[in-house]
This record gives structure tokens, sequence and C-alpha cells, in this order.
């Protein structure tokens, strides 16, 4: 099912997708600008349920997981955001369950879901700092 | 002993505050008013409106956003007032000391008269705490 | 007519923990929900990422006290997919007794919230009371009755006696009697019927659109049930049936819940009577190799997923959390509209609802402009 997808996408996007495999699980590595279009894709084949939406500070760039599973099988999708200018897609238009994770994103990461803008500085505590986000590597907390 | 204190011994209502805790110590407590370990046969009462309460129970380590509302709680009970610390992270924030968004225990915001230390607490604990404060009531 | 706000916490009678809601109501119904979350956000992703594999399993332990052994599980099989190792048979088969034990008392909290909602205290005292059964179970077993501080990454660290197994059995029948019993009652009772069914509506394409999970979606016929897709630890040995109903409504919710009950009591005790022997822990590295695992498990509210990246070294790189009552807030929105505002207690008690797993890195509202989801999933067609 999941080995089906994949090599379809691979068909389909030839090298703008990147594909490994670690501890059993896929890894599938996209460009932002075909985020939507493989996730609509990855839906019609019925990995329809998103199981969320993970950030990563990597180092020189963001990573955004977008974790789709059908059955037992989970699909991740990675898309690797500047630091500079840290802004995905928004996925609400195929999956509407998504809205609370971009969200979620946004406040921990400051990656901005294009077309589901939040509506306002978002996590934390009333009067945080809109451009501090406490999941950054450079963010320390004071003990 | 005076009269007022007499009755207010027996009778201590209590409000129950979670003030971003994990729920462990929140399930203990009301634990302790059911069945098996029966609170309300000491006067002891759950009730759902800081006017009417004699005790505050505050359990978790106070997040930073519920902070203001525990000190709104706080000032609207009548005198006099008690506040029981439940658990260790309403004690010193235990295992989320440190974290962006926690202050650290509930002594950080407002007065605490009592300190229930555990992770969580038995119930056993609760109504121990209760007895100690009946007795401060008293006078004792 | 004019639509009048009702705020409902963050304190308050029929909230149990603090979270904010702010109904919309024209006369008696509801036509708007806002949600406002974060009250119990801690900060336990950061905190994660200062402590070291094998500490870090208490924390995660309290990220919940409801689904403390839910939480455990998952973080020591990703930590262990990350260390690419496997568990002893035996820890296996200890830690899903202690992770169907943990589904038990929490299926019984939960009737007896329901009860409590609906104003039926005395089914609210009698699901506690049996609830104790189990809590003196656990606390026989491993210690401590709300965190275990049983699984580790690599095993567990308590062994189950024969004769702590053969009691085991003995309070499994007890439950599996007393799970029949609630269900006939949630059957047969007026109380509980009237005020539940066909409320809080549902419906299995608007269930998979919102990606709900656990109990909400199995009470809306969706088969979604980790244990079946993707089975964990002693699990993978025994033939697990899923509970789903077909109702969509806060009744159906409520059969899965006390159905499962009585299944997750007859998991326990087919392997307490058949624990496997050998060792119950095997030692786990200082340093992790690096790389990417995701693990999956079912806890009481529905699926709990772990996300780790390690860069090699004793310390997560990153750990995501993502727990099953932020993922059912979105149906949940969908469920209170045009409901009456009577029966908002019981729909939202119908989710059981944990904010403080949810909040463990949720949204506040801070500039004092208003989010609004419902806004938000209207848009999106749903």
């Amino acid at each position: 099912m999941i080995e089906e997808l994949i090599s379809m996408l691979e068909r389909e996007f030839k090298e703008r997708v990147k594909v490994y495999k670690d501890r059993g699980r896929y890894f599938v590595v996209v460009e932002p600008s075909d985020l939507k279009r493989v996730v609509k894709l990855a839906v019609e084949r019925g990995f329809n349920h998103l199981i969320t939406i993970s950030g990563v500070d990597a180092g020189d760039h963001f990573e955004v997981v977008y974790h789709l599973k059908h059955g037992g099988e989970v699909l991740n999708l990675k898309v690797k955001v500047d630091k500079g200018n840290p802004r995905v897609p928004s996925v609400t238009e195929v999956i509407p369950g998504a809205v609370l994770y971009e969200y979620e994103v946004f406040d921990l990461f400051g990656v901005v879901p294009e077309g589901n803008e939040p509506p306002g500085p978002l996590v934390l505590p009333e009067g945080w700092p809109r451009e501090v986000h406490p999941l950054h590597k450079e963010f320390k907390e004071e003990s | 002993m005076g009269v007022l204190s007499w009755a207010r011994a027996k009778s201590i209502w209590v409000l129950h505050f979670n003030s971003g805790g994990c729920n462990g110590c929140d399930i203990e407590a009301v634990a302790a008013f059911t069945p098996r370990f029966d609170a309300e046969r000491f006067g002891v009462l759950l009730v759902p409106s800081p006017r009417h309460a004699d005790a505050l129970l505050v359990t978790g380590p106070v997040t930073k956003q519920i902070k203001d509302r525990l000190i709104r709680i706080y000032e609207q009970m009548p005198e006099p007032k008690f506040v029981i610390a439940f658990g260790t992270c309403a004690c010193t924030g235990g295992v989320f000391k440190g974290s962006y968004s926690t202050c650290g225990g509930v002594d950080k915001v407002i007065p605490v008269d009592l300190y229930i230390p555990g992770c969580p607490p038995k119930p056993e604990a609760l109504l121990n705490g209760i007895a100690e404060l009946m007795r401060r009531v008293r006078g004792g | 007519m004019s639509v009048i706000q009702v705020p409902v916490g963050p304190q308050h009678p029929a909230l149990k923990e603090p979270e904010r809601f702010i109904l919309h109501v024209e006369g008696e119904s509801v036509v708007k929900v806002d949600v406002k979350i974060g009250y119990a956000h801690r900060g336990i992703e950061k905190i994660f990422e200062r402590k070291m594999y094998i500490p870090g399993v208490f924390v995660a332990e309290r990220i919940c006290g409801i689904c403390s052994a839910a939480h455990a599980v998952a973080y020591s099989l990703v930590v262990e997919k990350v260390a690419e190792v496997e568990p002893p048979e035996r820890a296996k088969a200890i830690r899903t007794i202690a992770f169907e034990l943990n589904r038990i008392q929490s299926h019984l909290l939960w009737l007896g919230i329901l009860a409590h909602e609906l104003g039926f205290d005395t089914l609210f005292m009698l699901t506690w009371r049996d609830r104790e059964l189990v809590l003196s179970l656990i606390e026989r077993l491993f210690g401590n009755r709300v965190t275990y501080g049983a699984v580790v990454p690599g095993g567990v660290r308590r062994d189950i006696s024969d004769a702590a197994a053969k009691e085991t059995v003995k309070v499994c029948e007890k439950i599996i009697e007393r799970a029949r019993e609630y269900l006939d009652l949630c059957l047969s009772e007026k109380t509980i019927v009237m005020r539940t069914e066909n409320i809080g509506i549902l419906k299995p394409h608007q269930s998979i659109a919102l990606c709900a999970v656990g109990p909400v979606a199995r009470g809306s016929a969706v088969r979604f049930d980790v244990r079946e897709d993707e089975p964990y630890d002693a699990l993978e040995l025994l033939d697990f049936q899923m509970v789903v109903e077909d109702g969509c409504d806060t009744l159906s919710r409520t059969l899965v819940r006390v159905k499962e009950t009585e299944v997750s009591a007859q998991i326990v005790k087919e392997l307490a009577k058949k624990l496997p022997a050998g060792p119950i822990k095997i030692r786990l590295p200082m340093k992790l190799p690096e790389g990417e695992a995701v693990s999956r498990v079912e806890a009481p509210r529905g699926e709990l997923f772990y996300y780790a990246v390690s860069k090699g070294g004793d310390k997560p790189y990153r750990m995501k959390v993502r727990t099953p009552t932020l993922a059912n807030i979105p149906a949940l929105c969908e469920m209170l509209k045009g409901c009456h505002i009577a029966d908002v207690p019981v729909i939202l008690a119908s989710i059981d609802p944990c904010f403080a797993c949810m909040d463990r890195v949720e949204v506040v509202d801070s500039s004092g402009r208003r989010r609004d989801l419902e806004e938000m999933l209207r848009r999106r067609g749903v």
C-alpha cells in the first residue's frame, strides 16, 4: 500500500522527492510548493488521517513533518523550511482537521501556515513576545 | 476555642482548583470524596464557587497563563481562608520546575497554609491534611 | 433573536480542569463555540530536550495522570525504536497489563464523570467504588496508584509474582461482571438513555475529515484502533476484538467505553494467566544512535503519538507528543453546534477530554483577538 504510493510519488515528482526509510517507517522529503498536491494524492489513496504536524529545529533550517496514516502504515512527509522566511502552504483545504496542528507549529517554531494564518499571537501565556518561539534551539529556559 | 472556630472546623468547605496539573492529583483529590475514603464524614464538602469556600485546594505547578485566574479566585474567597498545596507540583513545581511556562509552585503566587507532597499524594494524605487543617482552625 | 455569549471556565463547576469555552447561544441553542485552550501548558516538549532518555519517561508519565501508563509505554516504545532494541517477552506482557488496567480505571472514571454531569450521582459513586478495586490492584502490582513508575525504556522495573497474578485474575473477573452490569444499565436506564441518545451527533464522514480518534471515532462507526492497526507489546499475541458502535451520538461513545472496559479486563486476565517466563528488563546504552522514530499506542482517549529525533548522545534532539484530546477538539466543536445549552456539559464529557494532555503544547489567545475555530472550519467546508 505505502510502497505503491511512494513509487507513484517518485514517478510523478521525479527528483523533487527524496525517500528514505528509518526504523521501519518511510520518510518522504518534498518541496514546499508540491506539499498540497502530495497530501492530496496521499489522501486519495487512503492516507486520510493526519496524526499531527511536528516541527523540528534542524540547525540551519526548520523541518515540518506531516504524519499521515492508513491502517498501521504511517507516511511521514517532510518539508524543509528556510529559517529566514519560515512559511509552508496550509493543508487545511485537503484535511480540515489540520487547523490546530498548524497553529501549534506556528506557536512553537514560528512557521506560518499560508492560507490558515493564525488570527493572533498564539501559544503560551498572555503577554508572551510574538517573535520568541520556545522550541527554537537557541531559546534557553532560565533555571 | 470560640463557637465560631468550633463550627468552622466541623464544616470546612473546599474549592478544588487545577492550576495546570497533570490530573493525577485531581483524580486522587476527588477519590478522597468517593465511598472508599469518604472525606465528607468529617464535614468536608467540595463546593463549586470560591465565595462559598473556606479552603482552596490547589493542584498543579501554576502555569503562567493561569496565574492571574488563581489570584482572582483566591481574592474572591471570604476570610478566613486557607490554601492547601496538593501534590509535589503545587508545593515546588515538581518535574516542571524551570519550564518556560510555569511559575514553580503555588507559594510563588499566593500564600500557602498547608503543603501535601507526593506525586500524586494518596487520598489518605489528603484526609491527614484535612485533619491537620481542622486542628489549626480550632486554634490548636 | 440576538446571540448572547456565555463564557464557561476556566474555573467552572462543570469543568474539572481549567479551560475556557465561549458559547454563542441563541435562546436555548448553541450556534457557535469558541475554545480557548492552554491553561495547563507546561512546556513539556522543551523539558524532554534536557532530560536523558531514561529519566524522560517519568516526565512522560506526568503529561497526564489519568493515562500515565499510555504515555510511559508510548515513550518507551519510541526510545526503544531509536535504540533498535526489543524488550523481553515478560516485560511486554507486564506492560500490557499495566496499560489495560490503566484503561479500565480511566473508563470507569469517565463513566462516573458522565453520570455526574447527567445528575446521576449514585452511578458516579458506584463506578468510583469499583475503580478503587482496580487502583488497589495497581498499587499491589506496581506500588503506586496513579503514576506507576513501572514502565521504562527497555522493559519494566517490577516483576509480578504468581500470587499477584492470581489476584489480578480474580479482580478482572469482578470487573467483567461489573462492566456487564453497567452495560445493562446504560442500555435500560432512562436517565442515561434520554440524556445521551441523539445528543452530540458526529457523522462518520465528519469524524474522518476532522481526524477524530479513539472512542469518539469508534462511536461514529469508524474502525480505527491502534491496537488492531499496529499491535504493540503483548497485544501481538492476543486476539483483539475492536468495539465499534454506529449510533454516532453520546450514547454510542458511552457504550464503546463500557464494552472496552470488559475487553480490557479480558486481555489482562488472559495475560495474567500465562505470563511468559524470563527477564523483565534489558539495559539500554546511555548514548543512542542517530535517527528518527515514530510510535503509536491506543490510549484510553484514543491514538497517542510520539515522534523522536535523535542526533546521537544521551538526550533526545526533539520529542513530539500528540495527545488524543487535541485531535478531538475540532470534532467537539462540530458536536456542540446546534445543541441545547443544557446538553453542553454532557457533550463535553462525551469526548472524555483530558486538558492536561492537550495543553502540553497548546494555544492561547493573548492579544485579546478572538480565535474562531468554528469560522475556520466553516471556511474549509466542514
